[in-house]
């Protein structure tokens, strides 16, 4: 569609035989531009106009924000619960992350081989396997753990997995050197980690873990599973009262407001953190 | 003398003009060369010669000015432009070989992908090749495994593979450590002697003075210089020819 | 209560066969069903991200933001939410899909963003020289991503696409929420069906055996680029 535009334009350029070429490549380089503009206008214009699609039905079931009304608040209590789950997992994926990364710079071989094989299988698991297991199984052997704390249990293994790694690529991303001078100055090993290496690892590391704290804030949503009363379970329960697919959309709207502001803050370091690197 | 001896033009370049933003590199350049020339561009370093090089085979999109290839306009339509450039081969200061291809298969890429030349056949035809540049031996070698003067060699083999009427060279010899540039050097040398037409971005002084026929020298954009390789080298009209020839050697 | 338990009692619970006797057949029957997903998904995404790396690479700002978009909008958005709009919300527009079909839609739709990602900064790591060289010996554009661009890439961004490839086989287990006995779905059947969490176990062995030789592999291209680097 686009192509055949293009190819449109192109013709009429080369048929006017236009010599001055300034004003061909400019109009070639805002020439997609323009037909991609023009063909979403089309489909939009003729979605709603002539195509004989019930828009009236997609606005009742999708965007029904009439039945909405007076039941915002009931999806207050969930967001907190959701926060709260993804702060407490990051909090313990990073401290066990930490600990574990500075256990591993000690290299002990068998302690690294035991730390190997447990990032290893918590970065095979799946997220819901792991989340089903724990709450269904656990209660076998007498572990009752009420659905929030199982899902919280959950996310902070399999994300301690990816914290490890990069504390580790961090504290690794530190010059030798810098050890050997802090150790020079009389710090012991736990000392010059924390005054001098973990803050000069400090910008390797923050990138990464603002993106696992987007999988965090996603994972969550598989809480619905365990019967946590969290967004999407509020939203379907509403759903059925009200005859509407309306909530979830409201629910993905959220999910979207609360995740962007990290995904673009992240993208941003990445960016940075490029141009620190090209330095 | 060669000028007698093959007047037909193949490369015609009239009033050529290169701007990257506001900077002016090329400063409409006109030239020609005749089948079976040897031609050496010469000059200080951002003076445009790879730029000029570029534009030939229209890697580098010129911003006015046109260039005929035989009959045929490279700054034409870009439909045919890559018909024109399977004629055209180009040999790069860095070799730009496929990594991922052994030297073999570099070869006969293009032939079998462009010219669907069967794969016997153009293997046939690599390895005459390699033999040509004395590598047959390394034929399933990888780039990687190469010495640079090697990979040059392949290089200049894999563009001969197109069976090309010209053969641009930039800068071939200038990432090779001196005792490989020999090696080059009697490769392209052997095919200035069968008479294949080239442009030679080179300083090479001695390879100039052994196989050019004709020397440009290109100066802020402009060819300041261009006569029978002897005379520009051992009797440069222009100051400017004179003081890089006297850096150079 | 713990330390009441021995290793029989552990054994008697988490690996009881007897618990299995007779529903192998459905547990693997839920590996198969994952095994479809998830082979699906990966060979569409991985061919939609290409073409979608493709199409960024040309730089024409209109298409890279609406890329851009559709990118920071699959990173933003939970699977879980994608795939009950998709299966549950869709229908209210007379739109179904299967179960089958959902989940390789969504899982498609999002992680064709991130290999889309993957292979644009795998082929623009690839040096000018060689498209340059590619073009000198007359191979066009379509000629050039064929046999030079994309076969460098893939090398490039196996790593990473192996990553996605793992990322994908686990989330066909989101599946779970869907009419359809995939794998996890099938434990979870049979481990409320004799009140035992053995399927759940066996199920979990199984996500491994196909996991962690990936994992492995993925973490031991990493190791190599990082110590190229
Ligand atoms: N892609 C580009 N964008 C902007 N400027 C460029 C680009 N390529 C070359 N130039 C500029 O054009 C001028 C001529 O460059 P060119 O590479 O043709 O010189 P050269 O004669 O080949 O020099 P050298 O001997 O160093 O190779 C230089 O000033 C360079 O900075
Ligand atoms: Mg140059």
């Amino acid at each position: 569609m686009v192509f055949i535009q293009v190819k449109i334009i192109q013709l009429m350029c080369s048929m006017i035989k236009w010599r001055n070429k300034a004003i061909t490549t400019k109009i070639y380089k805002y020439l997609p531009n323009l037909s991609i503009l023009m063909t979403i206008m089309f489909f939009v214009v003729y979605g709603i106009f002539f195509s004989n699609a019930d828009w009236s039905l997609f606005q009742e079931q999708f965007f029904n924000f009439e039945k909405m009304r007076g039941r915002y608040h009931i999806f207050i209590s969930p967001l907190i619960l959701i926060l709260k789950i993804s702060f407490f997992s990051c909090f313990l994926a990073i401290l066990i992350g930490l600990i574990m990364a500075i256990i591993r710079s000690f290299n002990n071989v068998f302690i690294n081989g035991l730390i190997t094989a447990y990032v290893v299988l918590f970065r095979s698991i799946p997220a819901m396997v792991l989340v089903v297991l724990v709450y269904f199984a656990l209660p076998y052997v007498g572990l009752n753990l009420v659905s929030t704390n199982s899902v919280i249990a959950s996310l902070s293994l399999l994300f301690s997995a990816y914290t490890t790694e990069i504390f580790r690529s961090g504290i690794n991303s530190v010059d030798r050197f810098q050890l050997e001078a802090a150790n020079a100055l009389g710090m012991g090993s736990l000392q010059s980690m924390r005054w001098v290496v973990l803050p000069q690892a400090f910008r390797v590391i923050i990138p990464p873990l603002t993106s696992v704290l987007i999988d965090i804030l996603k994972t969550t949503s598989i809480a619905y599973v365990v019967g946590v009363p969290e967004l999407i379970a509020r939203a379907r329960q509403m759903e059925g009262v009200i005859g509407s697919v309306t909530p979830l959309i409201f629910v993905s709207f959220l999910y979207f407001i609360i995740i962007l502001p990290v995904v673009l803050f992240s993208s941003r370091l990445e960016k940075q953190s490029r141009r620190w690197s090209k330095n | 003398m060669s000028k007698q001896l093959h007047s037909e033009a193949i490369l015609r370049v009239i009033g050529l003009n290169k701007y990257f933003g506001d900077e002016h590199i090329l400063k409409s350049i006109s030239t020609t060369i005749s089948k079976g020339e040897v031609v050496a561009i010469m000059g200080p370093s951002g003076g445009g010669k790879s730029t000029f090089i570029r534009c030939i085979n229209r890697i580098e999109e010129p911003t006015t000015g046109q260039i005929y290839f035989g009959d045929l306009e490279v700054t034409g339509s870009k439909n045919k432009i890559c018909d024109i450039r399977r004629d055209i081969g180009m040999v790069f200061q860095n070799f730009a070989l496929f990594p991922h291809l052994s030297a073999l298969e570099n070869i006969m890429l293009a032939p079998t992908k462009i010219k669907k030349i069967s794969k016997v056949k153009s293997k046939i035809n690599a390895m005459a090749l390699l033999k040509r540049v004395g590598l047959e031996e390394k034929a399933n070698n990888f780039p990687e495994q190469l010495s640079g003067g090697q990979q040059q060699r392949v290089a200049i083999a894999r563009s001969l593979a197109m069976d090309p009427k010209i053969l641009l060279f930039d800068e071939p010899t200038s990432a090779l450590d001196p005792e490989m540039v020999r090696e080059v050097l009697d490769v392209m040398v052997s095919l200035a002697q069968e008479g294949m037409t080239m442009v030679v971005v080179s300083h090479e002084i001695n390879f100039i003075k052994e196989a050019a026929s004709r020397v440009l020298v290109l100066v802020n954009g402009e060819i300041i210089e261009d006569g029978p390789s002897k005379q520009v080298i051992e009797k440069p009209s222009h100051q400017r020819t004179k003081e890089f020839l006297g850096n150079l050697l | 209560m713990m330390d009441d338990f021995g290793i029989n009692d552990i054994k008697h619970i988490f690996f009881n066969m007897e618990v299995m006797d007779g529903q192998w057949g459905l547990l693997f029957f839920g590996l198969w069903v994952t095994i479809k997903i998830a082979a699906v998904s990966i060979i569409f995404s991985t061919i939609l991200g290409l073409f979608v790396a493709i199409v960024r690479i040309q730089n024409s700002s209109a298409y890279n933001l609406l890329l851009i978009t559709y990118l920071e909008f699959c990173r933003a958005t939970p699977i879980v939410v994608a795939l009950i709009v998709v299966y549950f919300g869709l229908p209210f527009l007379n739109i179904t899909f299967s179960p089958f079909q959902s989940a390789v839609i969504v899982i498609v739709f999002v992680h064709t963003a991130y290999i889309g990602e993957a292979f644009r900064s795998g082929i623009l790591a690839i040096n000018k020289s060689q498209t340059e060289a590619a073009q000198s010996l007359g191979l066009n554009q379509i000629q050039t991503y064929q046999y030079i661009l994309v076969p460098q890439a893939f090398r490039i961004v196996l790593p990473t696409l192996a990553n996605q490839w793992t990322g994908i086989i686990k989330d066909t287990s989101i599946c779970t929420i869907l009419a359809i006995t995939e794998l996890l779905k099938a434990a979870q059947i049979i481990a409320a069906w004799k009140a035992n969490p053995t399927p759940l176990v066996m199920s979990t062995f199984m996500y491994l055996l196909i996991l962690i030789p990936l994992t492995i592999f993925t973490m031991r291209l990493e190791k190599n680029v990082r110590i190229k680097k």
